[in-house]
């Protein structure tokens, strides 16, 4: 099942909030965000949301948001995955697309630099200790990433 | 739902067809438990980009087929060589380009065509087409060249 279509990151994008307006019901960001001014570090920013859209997977996968810092050299240090939730992209058709906003409280930002998040995801129902993959964007082969650059308030314009 | 308008195109305002999840809350208090918790400090910081909204754009007349287009007919001799008739278009192309830079002509790959001996290059603009005597004025200049004849086409 490890070869099963994966699903593609066609949209990752940071905000204060994300939801739906219950007017409309249209899916609406609040505050789109890319970079925070913190307070003093260690910092938490109380409120923060990731938004997503899937598309391109087949049957159910796993999936969740993973958060780290951003290190010289391309490293990723991973401070937090959500937990993980189940998304069903049908049987045949790979033409499904999922919208999945998950909103963070208190996400913390020990120090000054570049923060990502990304999505992770492997095929529902395979065993646990199958790992967790980053699910590329709309470029093959490139993982899709939403980043905050954090710095201290005031420090730079 | 949607309307039809006089110029063929429906509009209207289409359902966003994914499907929606929302995940519960990720509370990230315990998240770096090296760092002590009453060493953190935490906020809502102010969103530090400049803002920019422009103007709506309204494509209302984008994509739409053009009210008149340039054709620029070339009579060529059966010996000429591809290559030489290649150059003269993209010669010519780029004269009547120059020629009515406010017109922005493009190259219009569906009306060019060979017709028996002669290549007919079509040009359509991306811009408004202004005064006839004007395009009168482009004709008179694109047709000065040899074998070649130039005439606008329109719609309908």
């Amino acid at each position: 099942m490890a070869d099963r279509p994966k699903p593609i990151v066609r949209l990752i994008m940071i905000a204060t909030r994300a939801g739906v307006e219950p007017l409309d019901n249209d899916r609406v960001l609040r505050n789109p965000l890319t970079r925070i001014d913190a307070g003093r570090f260690p910092w938490r920013e109380d409120e923060v949301a990731v938004y997503a859209q899937l598309s391109g997977g087949l049957g159910r996968w796993e999936l969740a948001v993973e958060f780290g810092e951003r290190l010289d050299g391309g490293l990723f240090r991973p401070i937090g995955p959500t937990r993980a939730f189940v998304l069903d992209f049908g049987p045949a058709a790979r033409l499904a697309v999922w919208e999945a906003d998950s909103p963070f409280r208190r996400l913390p930002f020990r120090r000054e630099g570049l923060y990502a998040f990304r999505m992770v995801g492997r095929p529902a129902g395979d065993p646990d200790d199958t790992a967790f993959e980053v699910l590329e964007g709309i470029h093959p082969g490139i993982p899709a990433v939403a980043e905050l650059r954090v710095l201290a308030q005031g420090g730079r314009p | 739902m949607s309307e039809k308008s006089d110029d063929g195109w429906s509009h209207g305002r289409s359902e966003n067809p994914a499907r929606r999840f929302s995940a519960p809350v990720t509370d990230c208090s315990d998240w770096e438990p090296d760092i002590p918790a009453d060493q953190w400090t935490h906020g809502r910081s102010v969103n530090p980009a400049l803002r920019y909204s422009a103007p709506v754009t309204d494509c209302s007349d984008w994509d739409c087929e053009p009210a008149a287009w340039l054709e620029i007919r070339v009579r060529v001799e059966p010996q000429t060589e591809s290559a030489a008739v290649e150059a003269v278009i993209v010669r010519l192309t780029h004269a009547a380009a120059a020629a009515a830079p406010e017109l922005g002509l493009l190259y219009d790959t569906s009306r060019s065509r060979v017709d028996g001996r002669d290549v007919v290059v079509a040009l359509t603009p991306t811009h408004p087409i202004g005064p006839a005597d004007r395009l009168a004025e482009i004709v008179r200049t694109l047709a000065a060249a040899p074998h070649t004849t130039a005439a606008w086409r329109h719609a309908g």
